[in-house]
């Protein structure tokens, strides 16, 4: 064998060795693209079925929100009707509420009239009762008078009566002396006067001398009043005293009872009820 | 004088270093070859095809 055959036989050894060797080396240590794709593959597919599954979850999510949209959706509705309506009640509640306040305005002006009108009729009323307390005291007044003025009248009847019987006796005697005159025969015969004269009517003659009596009030027990005065004073039953305090009339006392130096009465024309120490007297 | 000796029909070598060598060597390359052919068949199933598109 020549040298260079045996050369490149070693040559070729060796460079087969270092090849087989990458070789083997490169295919050892390739990636198994075939695993790999069956891998992939696999995940694939079940990336697959899982993307099918949440496309479906999808849906019925999409439906399900759908259907809530459309509730929603309902609902607002609903909503904005009852909005509208609760609105509508508001504006006429607004419009109810200004009406009523100036019903109150109108209300509270009319209360103050009212007011100021029942004043004035308050203050009309304490004038006339004003009035009336002195028409009544003027009436007590004037029935006084009348009563003075009847007592007297009766009195001048009285003496009236009197003296028509003084004037009748005074005929009498008058016809009696003519014809005594007249007759000079006949012994006058002296006989009493035909016609009485009443005893009261003396004392009528006599002018009415009127005393004027005042006492105080020292007790009062409701209608019964008891004076100061008595019969020692010159009080008698059936006296009429006027109660007076500070120059206005309270009322007047008839006299049912008479003691030596006190009275009692019952209350007449009533004004306002007496009090101890009150003055009673029979003029004003 | 030739390596091979011929006697007959036998066929002798010469020189039994080189032989070997050549015999590592071959054996190197049909070694690889069948690694290769191993990994190809029982990886990619074909031996003599370009792998393609695996649908």
């Amino acid at each position: 064998m020549s040298p260079l055959t045996k050369i490149l036989i070693v040559l070729l050894s060796l460079f087969s060795l270092f090849l087989c060797g990458t070789v083997v080396t490169y295919v050892g240590t390739a990636k198994n693209y075939k695993n790999a794709y069956e891998d992939l593959k696999t995940e694939l597919a079940a990336s697959q079925k899982k993307n099918v599954s949440y496309q479906q979850q999808l849906e019925e999510k999409k439906r399900q929100m759908d259907e809530l949209s459309t509730k929603l959706d309902a609902e607002i509705a609903k909503l904005k009707v009852e909005r509208t309506q609760i609105e509508q009640n508001l504006k006429d509640a607004e419009r109810a509420k200004t009406a009523l306040d100036e019903k109150v305005q109108t209300l509270a002006s009319e209360a103050l009239k009212f007011e100021q009108t029942v004043g004035g009729m308050a203050d009309s009323l304490k004038k006339t009762r004003e009035e009336l307390d002195q028409t009544r005291a003027e009436t007590i007044k004037l029935a006084k008078n009348l009563n003075e003025i009847t007592t007297s009248l009766e009195e001048k009847m009285a003496q009236l009566q009197s003296l028509d019987a003084e004037k009748k006796r005074l005929l009498e005697e008058k016809t009696k002396l003519e014809q005594q005159i007249s007759g000079k025969t006949t012994e006058p015969t002296v006989s009493g006067p035909v016609t009485v004269v009443p005893d009261s009517a003396t004392k009528a003659i006599e002018p009415p001398v009127s005393a004027v009596l005042q006492g105080k009030v020292t007790a009062v027990d409701g209608s019964l009043v008891t004076l100061s005065i008595g019969s020692a004073d010159g009080v008698e039953k059936g006296m009429i005293f006027h109660v007076i305090r500070n120059d206005s009339f309270m009322c007047d006392i008839k006299i049912t009872d008479v003691d030596t130096e006190a009275s009692a009465g019952t209350v007449q024309l009533l004004q306002q009820p007496p009090k101890v120490g009150d003055v009673a007297s029979t003029t004003w | 004088m030739s390596a091979l000796q011929t006697n007959g029909s036998k066929i002798k070598a010469s020189s039994n270093l080189y032989t070997a060598l050549l015999a590592l060597a071959c054996g190197a390359v049909a070694a690889t070859a069948g690694f290769i052919a191993y990994k190809c068949w029982f990886i990619y199933e074909t031996l003599f095809q370009i792998v393609g598109n695996i649908r």
